[in-house]
């Protein structure tokens, strides 16, 4: 009970971080903090994707219509895809200690190995963003670098943010 | 259908996933469908509501900078005020020798002059890193915003107002790749208004450059040129600033320029800023009423 709690103040929390705080931290108009995406991608591995999904869709929808974007949905579809790939990818990172996706704990992995993971998640969700936000290839090496650049900066303050609130 | 079933639990993750997918994908193919709009007006009114309670802060830090800039519009204002003044005296001078009575010289002047008026409003949400940038302000149809009329700083044109709802208004920034304006190059410190026209264009990268697309080649252009707007519609008055020509190359075989320019505003500094208001607006509507729509 008291883990739900814990775990609805902080979707709200991140939210409204993300609407007040992150929209408004773009450095050299490059790099571009989605930092809320760190309450899914930590979520425990055995939570039912019936909830996991609808979150990520709902949690999406709400910083798209908060932040003013071009198109409403652009967060809600690059989110669900790099949550899908959540699973595939903590196994893939865990893959000599033969145990199953859900029973690996997040909270007990070892500092890289949670680099790694949010590094490729927040790469996956940016890159599926910028691309989508001017639906088009044109200046394509310019969307990779502020994906690049996005990437490096959410993976830092999500780690932060991790280490203080998350990790026992 | 035990099987449908059956098949239906054994998937229903990856369905869902499809499906949600399939919705977030609509929503945003339907947005790039037409003239990219944001969610409604109630998402509008709500969202500008939430944003202006965060603003009191910030405010207070850029008081500086604001005041700074303020002071050297009133400044500018106050030189051009004189010259105006004092051209008007002469006018009158000359005409009062000719026995023209003063009575019907202001009558002239008020039927004959477009009035635009500036409404002072207070920016309450700015983005420029994006490729399709919105302001919103704290002016809406209570105040008498209405809808496709310009927005310009103390500097230059900031955009246009494309959503109004009771409280707030939704502005398309000129740091938007959708924002289209007739401009025009005039040599600095010129006094007359003729000059190369071609269109305003906004690549979607940097927030201090734009360019200025299809200028004919036949008139001389020249770095550090103004760039007015001409006043071609009803959205801006001439005559207001928009930048300075800072690089002209040959466009093609077509005959036409492109010059890139540096914008007036700063638009990462946009706090005060003024809606301007056409006493014509109303007319020009009403003549085209019952047109169709392109």
């Amino acid at each position: 009970m008291r883990n739900i709690v814990l775990q609805i103040s902080g979707f709200i929390l991140l939210l409204l971080l993300q609407i007040f705080l992150f929209n408004h931290l773009v450095l050299f108009r490059l790099a571009v903090p989605y930092v809320f995406l760190l309450f899914l991608f930590v979520l425990p591995l055995k939570t039912s994707k019936l909830i996991i999904y609808p979150l990520t869709f709902f949690m999406g929808l709400t910083v798209d219509i908060f932040s003013d974007n071009a198109a409403t949905g652009l967060h809600a579809f690059s989110a669900l895809i790099a949550i899908s790939l959540r699973g595939g990818l903590a196994s893939l990172l865990s893959s000599s200690n033969f145990r199953g996706v859900d029973e690996i704990e997040i909270e007990e992995q070892s500092t890289i190995w949670l680099v790694i993971y949010l590094g490729i998640l927040f790469f996956v969700h940016h890159f599926f963003y910028f691309l989508l936000e001017d639906f088009s290839f044109v200046r394509f090496l310019h969307k990779l670098g502020k994906t690049f650049f996005s990437t490096i900066y959410s993976t830092l303050i999500g780690f932060l943010i991790f280490f203080v609130f998350y990790k026992r | 259908m035990l099987r449908l079933i059956s098949f239906f639990s054994k998937y229903r993750d990856s369905l869902l996933l499809i499906v949600l997918l399939l919705i977030s994908f609509n929503l945003i193919i339907r947005a790039n469908d037409h003239q990219r709009q944001l969610s409604g007006d109630a998402m509008l009114a709500a969202s500008g509501r939430l944003q202006e309670t965060g603003l009191v802060f910030s405010d207070y830090l850029n008081l500086r900078v604001e005041n700074k800039k303020l002071l050297d519009q009133n400044i500018r204002l106050q030189v051009e005020l004189e010259t105006a003044r004092q051209q008007v005296d002469a006018y009158v001078g000359a005409l009062k020798s000719e026995n023209i009575d003063a009575v019907k010289l202001d009558s002239i002047y008020l039927t004959d002059i477009d009035t635009f008026g500036y409404m002072p409003a207070h920016v309450i949400k700015n983005t420029t890193h994006k490729s399709y940038n919105y302001l919103v302000l704290n002016k809406g149809l209570k105040h008498g915003v209405k809808k496709d009329i310009g927005v310009v700083s103390p500097e230059g044109i900031v955009g246009r107002v494309i959503r109004v709802v009771n409280e707030y208004c939704l502005v398309q920034s000129a740091l938007n790749k959708d924002f289209e304006l007739m401009i025009r190059a005039i040599p600095k410190g010129a006094q007359d208004t003729l000059g190369p026209i071609g269109f305003y264009d906004w690549d979607g990268k940097n927030p201090q450059q734009a360019s200025i697309t299809y200028v004919s080649e036949t008139v001389p252009i020249h770095v550090n040129d103004e760039v007015i707007t001409t006043g071609n519609s009803i959205v801006f008055p001439p005559g207001i600033l928009v930048g300075t020509v800072l690089d002209v190359e040959k466009e093609g075989e077509g005959g036409f320029y492109r010059i890139d320019m540096n914008l007036a505003t700063d638009f990462d500094n946009l706090i005060n800023v003024y809606i301007l208001t056409s006493a014509h607006k109303v007319k020009i509507d009403s003549l085209e009423i019952g047109l169709p729509e392109e």
